[in-house]
């Protein structure tokens, strides 16, 4: 078995070129794949910016001739800037309230293993509950606490399913930093709050970024509780950009299209950011390795 | 510590006792997660409670007498209920062949990233974007593409396409599913990739060099050892990818509009026609109790699994 590093210097340097061309075509595969999978964001991209004849043309026209921001006018005045300070207010709300609580109960998970495996997991198995299935409850319990229709019954809702997210992820992330740490600090004095603020929650900085973040989208994208919890006055991005179906105005792709890249600029922002960690945190939520 | 939760799961009156003095000598663990438990046993366990209580009662919400009928609801749902039988059917097929596809081409692609090439970290992270696009966005896009006159992807293969032949793709039933499926796997193949990726990169190395020594070929080194470790990753997998196909709304909803007729009519959207289009509350929660039952089998499956994989 360890003949194997003893191989002849002809083989070994056939073996680099070969490599190198391996490489090479690797990458031009993976560029290839990545370029196919942006069409459709590109064409959204790019449909917000075309004229009306432009956009209902057939061949279709990929990119706009005369790029115009009229689409992006009709979309913010045409109810797109209420949904987008509705989006923003529940979005920043439901993360806040996961975030917030997400992180305390992941700390007393990785530390205490308060509950044992049976809490962990039921908290887990929240993430997969289907929503459609609470989407009668909740709105008759928000009904009969008089908050349909409005952001904080959406924010609470968006609080509580999004807190297994949280605590899963989170919980990876403290399970990565040495117990030794908390001990000592709290041997210096700390509370075991004082511990989690001051020491342990720093180190996992880059996991409570990340998280947060992709928190933040997920409530941003969310469709249905927004749909069935609202009436008329709270709607947000998602729910506007559906309603462009039921009205009797023929196709107006453009402005929905601006709504739609307005949607996906939380997203945008993050994939320019590109940060490893996303990655990690984005696996972390769903398979704890 | 670990202790106190093993004690607490075994709900005896003694290790009741014992819990309750662990709690009052340390109360700090739970009160971390005191917050989150309130806010989830509110927002889960009692809707969960009243979707059955509902699910008893035949409870429109035009009508004031809400008479309790037993399992009537669900009687109507198993017997009679052909539309229902419809949308199991519809989310079946939708399920089925959108898992086949997704976890195909996320183990091929898998398997591609799995070596050296350049931009490395970043070009993954660009694969994983759709992931993080609002499925609303991506049902629009795919109405948008698809669509007969104007759609760019119809008008791409309607000229690839020899002849006439022109496919009605959201007019027909179908196409219609090609195109929520192929929505659906464009955005979720990169989460079945992120799985398996990290799956293979975990692998140990020293079986492949002894396959190596040994003269196996790629296929046979990937036949018999990387495969059979894969299998619990292939397996969370699926059940994931399964879990979140039985919830498909948005996505239909923006692209085919659960159409033509109720050909991808999903049990997720006809539970929300029931609900809010017929106002049928009682006779909704029953089927929305009844999806929740299979999510839950399939939720303790996933999380067997992957409790095996830690000590595999």
């Amino acid at each position: 078995m360890t003949s194997i590093t003893a191989s002849p210097s002809p083989t070994r340097a056939r073996r680099r070129r070969g490599r190198r061309l391996a490489v090479a075509l690797r990458t031009l595969a993976v560029v290839v794949l990545i370029l196919l999978t942006s069409i459709p964001t590109a064409w959204i991209v790019l449909t917000g910016f075309k004229t009306e004849a432009e956009y209902l043309s057939s061949p279709p026209v990929w990119v706009p001739q005369r790029p115009t921001l009229a689409n992006y006018e009709e979309m913010w005045s045409d109810g797109g800037a209420k949904a987008f300070a509705n989006s923003l207010t529940v979005t920043l709300g439901g993360t806040l309230i996961a975030v917030a609580g997400g992180v305390l109960a992941a700390y007393s998970l990785s530390r205490f293993q308060t509950g044992g495996a049976g809490l962990a997991n039921w908290i887990l198995s929240v993430r997969f509950l289907p929503p459609i299935a609470f989407a009668i409850p909740l709105a008759l319990m928000l009904q009969a606490l008089g908050l349909v229709d409005t952001h904080l019954g959406l924010i609470l809702v968006y609080g509580a399913f999004n807190l297994p997210f949280v605590i899963w992820t989170m919980k990876g992330f403290f399970d990565e930093v040495p117990t030794q740490i908390d001990e000592s600090a709290l041997i210096d004095g700390c509370t075991s709050m004082g511990a989690l603020v001051r020491v342990v929650l720093p180190l996992a900085a880059a996991g409570l970024v990340s998280t947060t973040l992709l928190t933040f989208i997920f409530i941003w994208s969310e469709f249905l509780f927004a749909l069935v919890l609202s009436q008329s006055a709270l709607f947000t991005i998602p729910v506007r950009l559906s309603q462009y179906y039921s009205e009797a105005v023929g196709l107006r792709w453009g402005p929905q299209a601006a709504l739609a890249t307005l949607a996906m600029l939380p997203m945008i922002a993050m994939a320019l950011l590109g940060q490893a960690f996303l990655v990690r945190a984005m696996s972390y939520g769903a398979l704890k390795e | 510590m670990a202790t106190l939760g093993r004690q607490a799961r075994t709900a005896g009156p003694a290790s009741w006792r014992s819990w309750l003095r662990g709690l009052r000598a340390r109360p700090a663990p739970w009160l971390l997660v005191a917050p989150s438990l309130l806010l989830l046993l509110v927002m889960t366990v009692y809707p969960t409670l009243s979707t059955l209580y509902l699910s008893l009662h035949r409870w429109e919400a035009t009508m004031i007498d809400r008479p309790f009928i037993g399992f009537d609801n669900y009687a109507r749902l198993v017997s009679s209920d052909a539309r229902f039988h419809n949308a199991l059917v519809q989310t079946v097929i939708i399920v089925g062949v959108a898992l086949l596809l997704q976890v195909l081409l996320g183990f091929a692609l898998a398997l591609l990233f799995d070596g050296e090439f350049w931009a490395k970290g970043l070009l993954t992270t660009l694969y994983l974007v759709p992931m993080m696009i609002s499925p609303v966005v991506v049902g629009f896009t795919a109405r948008m593409a698809f669509t007969n006159q104007y759609g760019f992807v119809a008008q791409i293969i309607n000229t690839i396409l020899p002849g006439d032949t022109k496919i009605q793709w959201l007019a027909d039933p179908f196409w219609a599913k090609v195109v929520v499926i192929v929505a659906d796997t464009w955005q979720w193949t990169p989460f079945v990739f992120l799985v398996l990726y990290s799956a293979l990169l975990s692998l140990p190395q020293e079986p492949f060099e002894a396959a190596q020594v040994d003269g196996a070929s790629y296929w046979q080194a990937f036949w018999h050892i990387t495969l059979p470790q894969m299998r619990y990753a292939l397996l969370v997998a699926v059940l994931i990818r399964g879990l979140d196909l039985l919830k498909l709304f948005d996505v239909v909803l923006l692209s085919t509009r659960a159409g033509p007729g109720t050909s991808t009519e999903t049990v997720s959207i006809y539970i929300y026609h029931l609900a809010f289009r017929f106002w049928s509350l009682g006779y909704a929660a029953a089927a929305s109790f009844l999806l929740l039952l299979v999510v839950i089998v399939i939720t303790s499956l996933l999380i067997r699994t992957m409790g095996s994989t830690k000590h595999a």
